[in-house]
């Protein structure tokens, strides 16, 4: 059965009717069978992805969940792990699983704000630099260029010692730091798309800039920007709690896992829980972040499978 | 090969010349007033002059730029606020000791990555392709701060096979000296070999699928030579150009690496400087780390170029 010479036959009463009856010819079998849900089934994508949204609900709960209070001095200092203290306190008598779970805010806060920002950034520079080409092309890509000469964590360094440490000023400083990759590889789509012929075809018929860009271009680059996103969400983890492991990150008594695994370190021979348990919190969630980037890469372009 | 290097050389003096500038810059754009920044709030005027006289911002703008630029290509990167000691001095004295370990890092990764990476892609899908997949997978996601922290831990205080003692120079006990870099280079190392596997990995799954590896094959090679031969050599190519990207991550890596191995790097001079807000000291390390970031990314080019005829003539 032929559904569009159906469609075409029958008069209909109102080109309302119409439209909607075109829309759910449209919708229907599409819903089930959209590769974006498909790609969400694959372990490599599923598991990481549904350990992310928990953790991300832990710490957006984090009153509700922590049993005690990050900062509260409560008993004695450098309580083994126990029924008390389920991971044991640390030198200050501080509950060490509530301190995770708060730390957790400022370093996923702090990398998603700047994976945000460095997003927002970085597509709408490489989008202007892909499509305008000329002065802008030159004037942005080469200011990517020159971030990029700077070793990242020596640049985050350089920033926070002239602009001070914040919180504010670490997102911004990560998102910075971040933008180039973003600029970099939407420009790349953009040159190639840019060029092709429903681009030329929107042009022809009259449509603007930003809606040639907004309708045609965007959605086409959108895969491998979900890629980038998630790997550098795991750098952005990297960096801030690098940094705040060098004292130039979040200011104690403020909990994050960088200052966690720093404060722990003169105690780590006689009290190693206070090493081992933010190390874990921060190899594993960055190692799924890694995962997902790669399994999503892998489902949005096969072609690219098993590179960087 | 001549105009190929001679055109690289070019934009390294260029990418220099703006790098210092941005460092330059660094400086002019705290926010507020650097030399009462240093000083607090309680500072005189007084102080707060002879401050911003020190810091050389007391001029109009060109004159300092001009001057910061004059000064830097001669390698007189000013002097440290609190010591007052020459920063290119201070960093002359600790530069060989990060090179060092940059260097220990870089061929050891490559050492341990290119043949995993080769094997990984001959066993593609199997058993051991999956191990030293998820091997390096973990080691890209542990960072360095981490691993190093739980290295001191595990060698130093609980096994005790490794000195957790002060820094011995190469000149007085070559032995000692080189005891000590195991544990600050195999840090770095293991983050970069990561990085070579996958790309090695990768790589070479992309040259086996080449018509000249079938040819190869067909003709009778055996498959060693066909692998190194004709395999391997190609597969190279891309790992190199990412060799010279990862020095950017390994210079980065190097400076908490430092910090917690206490490596006198150049680390310590640049956490110092930050601490103190010693600016002119932060600005020094910076302009070096980046300027070395460059002047690698350089060989790298060059090197690729010498391995790979196609990207010269490009």
């Amino acid at each position: 059965m032929d559904t569009t010479s159906d469609t075409a036959d029958k008069t209909y009463a109102s080109d309302q009717e119409l439209a909607q009856v075109v829309s759910d010819d449209a919708k229907g079998p599409r819903k089930s069978r959209h590769p974006r849900w498909a790609t969400l089934r694959q372990p490599r994508v599923g598991v990481p992805l549904a350990f992310l949204v928990i953790l991300g609900l832990m710490t957006i709960a984090a009153p509700l969940v922590a049993p005690h209070s990050p900062t509260k001095l409560l008993g004695a200092p450098l309580i083994s792990p126990g029924s008390d203290f389920l991971l044991g306190t640390d030198d200050f008598g501080r509950d060490v699983l509530s301190r995770l779970i708060y730390a957790g805010r400022v370093s996923l806060g702090v990398s998603a704000g700047a994976v945000a920002l460095a997003t927002l950034a970085g597509v709408t520079l490489g989008l202007c630099a892909g499509y305008f080409r000329g002065a802008p092309e030159f004037i942005i890509m080469r200011g990517m260029d020159l971030i990029l000469s700077f070793p990242t964590i020596v640049l985050a360094i350089a920033m926070v010692a002239f602009l001070g440490p914040s919180i504010r000023n670490l997102i911004i400083i990560i998102a910075i730091i971040y933008t180039p990759r973003f600029v970099r590889i939407v420009y790349g789509s953009t040159l190639v798309i840019g060029d092709s012929d429903f681009v030329h075809a929107a042009r022809v018929i009259g449509s603007s800039n930003a809606r040639i860009l907004r309708t045609a271009i965007l959605p086409n680059v959108m895969a491998p920007i979900f890629v980038q996103v998630s790997l550098s969400l795991g750098f952005a983890i990297l960096v801030e709690s690098g940094l705040s492991f060098l004292g130039l990150g979040a200011q104690p008594p403020t909990p994050s896992w960088g200052n966690m695994i720093s404060g722990a370190r003169p105690y780590m021979e006689l009290y190693p829980h206070l090493l081992i348990f933010p190390s874990i919190v921060i190899g594993i969630t960055i190692l799924m972040l890694n995962t997902l980037g790669d399994g999503l890469r892998d489902a949005l372009d096969p072609r690219l499978r098993g590179s960087r | 090969m001549g105009s190929f290097i001679a055109r690289r050389l070019i934009t390294l003096v260029v990418q220099v010349l703006l790098v210092a500038t941005i460092v330059f810059l660094m400086l002019r754009l705290v926010p507020g007033d650097p030399a009462r920044g240093i000083l607090g709030e309680t500072a005189s005027d007084e102080q707060v002059a002879s401050m911003r006289h020190k810091l050389g911002i007391d001029r109009p703008i060109y004159e300092q730029y001009t001057d910061w630029l004059g000064d830097t290509l001669q390698f007189d990167l000013g002097n440290s606020i609190i010591s007052g000691r020459s920063v290119s001095g201070d960093i002359a004295d600790r530069i060989t000791n990060s090179l060092e370990l940059i260097i220990i890092s870089v061929v050891a990764s490559l050492i341990i990555a290119i043949p995993l990476g080769t094997i990984a892609a001959l066993r593609a899908n199997r058993f051991t392709d999956f191990a030293l997949s998820s091997i390096a997978m973990l080691g890209l996601s542990i960072p360095g701060f981490v691993l190093g922290t739980i290295f001191v831990l595990v060698f130093g205080l609980v096994l005790k096979v490794l000195p957790q003692a002060q820094y011995v120079s190469w000149t007085d006990d070559p032995i000692a000296h080189m005891k000590l870099l195991i544990l600050p280079s195999a840090t770095l190392a293991i983050g970069n070999a990561a990085v070579i596997l996958r790309m090695m990995r990768s790589s070479m799954l992309e040259v086996l699928r080449q018509d000249y590896v079938r040819t190869a094959r067909a003709k009778g090679l055996s498959e060693t030579s066909v692998i190194r031969r004709h395999t391997v050599r190609n597969a190279i190519n891309p790992v190199v150009s990412i060799v010279g990207l990862e020095c950017s991550t390994l210079l980065g890596g190097m400076v908490i690496v430092e910090q917690i191995f206490n490596w006198p790097g150049l680390s310590s001079l640049l956490l110092s400087g930050v601490l103190s807000r010693d600016y002119p000291v932060v600005q020094g390390v910076v302009l070096i780390i980046a300027v070395l970031t460059i002047v690698i990314n350089v060989i790298v080019d060059i090197l690729y170029g010498v391995l790979d005829p196609r990207i010269r003539l490009s």
